[in-house]
């Protein structure tokens, strides 16, 4: 099972984040060297979670040139939702009119959850014998982000996208490395809904356990750094980024840090990389990799069809 | 035990930016220009040199040169 293609969907309505950062005595230069975003999409107050994940899936199936009806499975990452109940998988089927015979099915996680996702719905399609099945990430942040909390406000957009897993796809995936630590679950929580982060404590985290694991997967891979073209890591900020791959010195310029138009969309932020990331003619080899909520984080490498 | 020298040095990779030389050891770094991103760092490699975590509650002990060679006096070994 092979990434075929991936599209998305980025709310057009933008928050200024010069200048809410300015609300905050915050100059632009930090914005932009540390923390950034520009600007921070966020959706319109009447489109709801599921109506962004439909946007992605219908340009995901006319840039595939595919009908709604071959879809055999859906699978949605998502910790914000339309509703507690249903599944809001089971709202995209409905307004994307997809066939009974669709399986779908929501999977709650974070920024770890694009990786997760390619693992769970690949296993998924292998053993039920489907074909086509496609992964939605939307997970809008501006449902639950406290405008008067500094430390979060400034950092997540709202985005969705689509990746169709199909027999017939260019990308291969590797085995991942999948981890978790529930004893950091305090550190990134919605309580009396609202959005709380301990910014320090995800920094050593990312800082302390991405490094370690994109080298226990090179290692497992039998890669070394320079084998891979391009590190697609999630986009937490600018200053993880920045160190995460300055623990890399020899390929630092391989990690792509596109946070100035759309922040860190959470699940969403691998996907909106890898859909021009694999337009790249020179990129064959993609290391992907996320963390954040649970504490999970997880990475894998994605290779094109005529480098393996 | 860690040096003013090494404590400098810390600050210098990962705030190249800074002229540590100018550094008072009782003035708090942010008045240098070292923002939060850049304290994390920091931290992040005293922690190293600790070799055990510095909690949360002891971050406010760590503002100044001064205070940070407290803390490992008080708190290294």
């Amino acid at each position: 099972m092979k990434i075929h293609s991936i599209a998305s969907y980025v709310p057009s309505q933008c928050i200024d984040n010069i200048s809410q950062a300015a609300g905050f005595g915050e100059t632009e230069e930090f914005i932009r060297g540390k923390i950034g975003p520009i600007q921070l999409p966020t959706k319109d107050s009447v489109e709801d979670t599921s109506d962004m994940g439909v946007k992605a899936v219908h340009k995901l199936l006319s840039k595939a040139v595919l009908d709604a009806s071959a879809i055999e499975a859906l699978l949605l990452v998502t910790q914000n939702g339309d509703e507690t109940l249903p599944h809001t998988s089971a709202r995209v089927h409905a307004k994307l009119g997809l066939p009974k015979t669709t399986a779908v099915f929501d999977v709650s996680l974070g920024c770890s959850g694009y990786v997760y996702g390619l693992q769970i719905l690949k296993g998924f399609m292998q053993s039920s014998g489907f074909k086509r099945g496609v992964l939605v990430t939307a997970d809008p942040y501006s449902k639950i982000i406290d405008r008067s909390d500094r430390s979060t406000t400034l950092l997540f957009g709202d985005a969705a996208t689509a990746t169709l897993l199909s027999d017939d796809g260019a990308w291969s995936l590797s085995m991942p490395i999948m981890c978790s630590d529930g004893s950091g679950a305090d550190n990134i929580v919605v309580k009396a809904g609202k959005f709380h982060m301990n910014g320090r404590q995800v920094f050593n985290f990312a800082a302390t356990e991405i490094p370690k694991q994109i080298k226990d997967l090179l290692q497992k891979e039998k890669l070394s750094e320079t084998d891979i073209d391009s590190y697609c890591l999630h986009q937490g900020s600018a200053g993880i980024l920045d160190t995460i791959a300055r623990r890399f010195p020899a390929v630092k310029d391989r990690f792509i840090n596109k946070l100035a138009l759309t922040g860190n969309t959470v699940s969403s932020s691998i996907p909106l990389l890898l859909e021009s990331g694999m337009n790249n003619v020179d990129n064959k080899k993609i290391l992907i990799s996320g963390f954040g909520v649970g504490l999970s984080w997880a990475s894998m490498i994605i290779s094109r069809k005529d480098s393996e | 035990m860690i040096t003013v020298k090494k404590i400098h040095e810390i600050i210098e990779n990962n705030c190249p930016q800074v002229d540590v030389s100018k550094i008072a050891p009782e003035t708090r770094l942010r008045e240098y220009g070292i923002d939060s991103m850049d304290f994390f760092n920091i931290i992040l490699e005293l922690q190293d040199m600790l070799g055990k975590e510095i909690p949360d509650e002891d971050i406010d002990q760590l503002r100044t040169v001064a205070s940070i060679k407290d803390y490992f006096l008080k708190n290294a070994g």
